[in-house]
């Protein structure tokens, strides 16, 4: 690990043999160091990975800033998300989520009003296991420093959480990704005239598919190759589903900029039917008693 | 609340908002978080932080990260949607 930049006493940007860079913080690091210096590992306390969203002058001035015990908590939080939803929680997420953590913390102390949060319905709704997660967080966080933060306070908790599991450079993605599942939901429920209920095992394998399809389109990776006789057969069965789900790829297509293949549009197809199948008719249509 | 009302709010949030941290000319990048609207300015010393923490809109304001950092009670999403509006619009008319 060479230094690439001094930012102060305690902390460097290195890189490594792969040329990967690191923030590192350690007592002295950056002391009498200068670039192209072989990097005192034994001095390391913590490595930091800079991105797009928090980019290495970013996470310094963050860890000379932010107590390193909220820090801590913080990796603890981290460590029990990818336990419960597994290591695709990416350690990106550390510097934005201490950030955070660290901020609500500031904001409990001063007594700081409650903040209503955008998308807290959709975040409830729409990623259950990241808000229960979140709520488990609130209880680490309680026990480790004797605060309760705001019940709110699962809702940008677990939106982080998503967003690590999306990969997406920085929160507005995750923003746009969550109005779009709600006007998906919203449009079929239209259609259909139907009740749709977001706690139900379709509206959750549903919303997951969709997740999955974000992170292949993010990634770049496209679906391809499943048998005609198959996109002919769902045609057949199901040509309203069809017709909607090729509804559903034009709104993708159109807010992100997407071209959405045709395999694309068979599963979600699939997912429309499902739904359609379950959902009970909307009350408010007059259609049922 | 209706969205139009809250639109409206925030409309008038970042007017007194923006004309509190210097105004248009002193915001070099504006971007948000979940809980905060993130200003890099151009000159600190033009915020007028008491009546930023002031408005009613604001639970809390603090220096932080080379950012001047504006959490808000509600509306964070609108707000910025309209601060960014504004910015614009005050860099058009001076360099357009």
């Amino acid at each position: 690990m060479k230094v690439v930049k001094v930012f102060n006493n305690n902390v460097v940007l290195g890189m490594d043999e792969r040329g990967c860079e690191r923030v590192l913080l350690g007592r002295g690091l950056g002391f009498q160091a200068t670039p192209g210096d072989e990097v005192d590992a034994d001095r390391i306390e913590r490595r930091f990975v800079p991105s797009s969203a928090a980019n290495a002058d970013r996470i310094a001035a963050f860890i000379d800033e932010i107590p390193l015990a909220d820090i801590e908590l913080t990796e603890r939080v981290v460590d029990l998300a990818r336990e419960r939803l597994g290591a695709n929680v990416t350690e990106h997420v550390l510097v934005p989520l201490a950030d955070h953590i660290s901020f609500a913390l500031r904001r409990a102390a001063q007594g700081a009003e409650e903040i209503e949060y955008p998308l807290r319905w959709e975040v409830q709704h729409l990623y259950p296991a990241e808000v229960a997660v979140a709520g488990e967080a609130l209880d680490l966080i309680e026990r480790e420093r004797g605060v309760r933060l705001a019940t709110v306070e699962t809702v940008p908790l677990a939106l982080h959480l998503v967003n690590a599991q999306l990969g997406a450079p920085d929160l507005s993605t995750t923003v746009q990704m969550t109005k779009v599942l709600r006007r998906i939901l919203a449009h079929i429920s239209g259609e259909y005239g139907l009740q749709i209920d977001e706690g139900s095992v379709e509206v959750a394998r549903f919303v997951t598919h969709l997740r999955y399809l974000f992170l292949r389109e993010q990634r770049g990776h496209k679906l391809s190759g499943t048998a005609d006789a198959l996109h002919e057969a769902l045609r057949g069965a199901r040509p309203r589903e069809y017709v909607t789900a090729g509804r559903i790829g034009t709104l993708l297509g159109e807010e992100f900029d997407w071209s959405i293949t045709t395999d694309e549009l068979l599963y979600l197809a699939l997912h429309v039917s499902r739904l359609v199948d379950v959902g009970a008719p909307r009350r408010d249509d007059g259609s049922v008693p | 609340m209706t969205d139009g009302a809250v639109r409206g709010g925030a409309a008038s949030t970042a007017a007194s908002l923006l004309a509190a941290v210097g105004g248009g000319e002193n915001v070099q990048a504006l971007t948000h978080c979940w809980a905060r609207l993130r200003f890099v300015l151009k000159d600190r010393a033009a915020v007028d932080h008491a009546t930023v923490t002031a408005l009613p809109e604001v639970a809390i304001a603090v220096d932080q990260q080379g950012q001047y950092q504006v959490a808000l009670r509600a509306g964070l999403l609108e707000t910025y949607d309209e601060l960014i509006t504004l910015i614009n619009e005050h860099q058009e008319d001076h360099h357009g």
